[in-house]
């Protein structure tokens, strides 16, 4: 009988988690690391060019 | 059961047509058939008697794992919760590999003696998909001319935060098997060390993947 029947079991699953969001703990600590790395490539690539030659 | 020769499924006693369906998905799960599996469990759990804990709890136990897979997290009651589904499904969420990883370990035996860890383990997948979904928003956003272009150094830092140790050829060879599985459209450049993601969805929904 349908009456004997729970209608919690019907509404269980959560379908839109899989997003973009980025405001979460993590996400920001990756971009911290992330931007750390960007800049330490920068300073790198800057001390490898050779300084321009003066006359 | 099904054939038009034999009594009409509708005909059974409610009881006897939720035993079936959860039988029937059980058996799905063991043929990977997991569309069908959900279908058959979801009509167990559906019509179970709202007072057979036991009984729904047991569907759950089979059910949360099958609609992790289609990428379905649940939502429970706490009347309901499985608690040692939830690390898995934190880890899902967050696409967080170390929380996965030491949660499969640590209850390594009570999967298998469920019956479960083989299902739960094609959760790996999908977990290295979120981390690298988010390392790609982040990317984005620190540099959206190259938004398509993700470094597999940057997958690699993601991993290093979490405390899972990878080498750079190692994080390769996790991404070129979530190219292969299809859990993201991309290709590797293997020369500069990036991933370059398709530009239109290059993370196809999980039910889309696994019903292939």
């Amino acid at each position: 009988d349908s009456r004997d029947e729970d209608p919690q079991n019907q509404q269980l699953w959560e379908q839109d988690w899989d997003d973009d969001n980025i405001d979460d703990d993590f996400s920001q600590r990756l971009k911290a690391e992330l931007e750390r790395q960007m800049q330490q490539k920068k300073q790198e690539q800057q001390q490898q060019q050779p300084a321009p030659e003066t006359k | 059961v099904e054939s038009r020769q034999f009594a009409a499924f509708d005909s059974f006693p409610m009881s006897q047509r939720v035993t079936y369906q959860f039988y029937s998905g059980r058996l799905a799960v063991f043929d990977e058939n997991y569309e069908q599996a959900r279908q058959s469990l979801g009509f167990a759990l559906a019509h179970c008697h709202k007072q057979a804990k036991t009984n729904k709890a047991l569907v759950l136990k089979y059910l949360v794992p099958v609609q992790l897979v289609l990428g379905r997290l649940p939502a429970l009651p706490a009347a309901h919760c499985l608690q040692q589904y939830d690390p898995i499904v934190a880890a899902m969420r967050n696409g967080d590999v170390k929380l996965f990883d030491d949660a499969m370990s640590t209850q390594q035996f009570l999967f298998i003696q469920e019956g479960t860890y083989l299902l739960l383990e094609k959760l790996r997948h999908a977990v290295y998909r979120r981390l690298l979904r988010k390392v790609h928003a982040v990317h984005a956003v620190l540099e959206p001319e190259k938004r398509t272009q993700v470094p597999l150094a940057q997958f690699q830092a993601a991993l290093a935060i979490q405390g899972v140790v990878m080498s750079l050829d190692e994080v390769e060879c996790v991404t070129a098997n979530l190219i292969f599985k299809r859990y993201v459209k991309a290709y590797i450049s293997h020369d500069r060390k990036i991933i370059v993601l398709a530009k239109k969805e290059p993370f196809p929904p999980l039910h889309m993947i696994v019903d292939v």
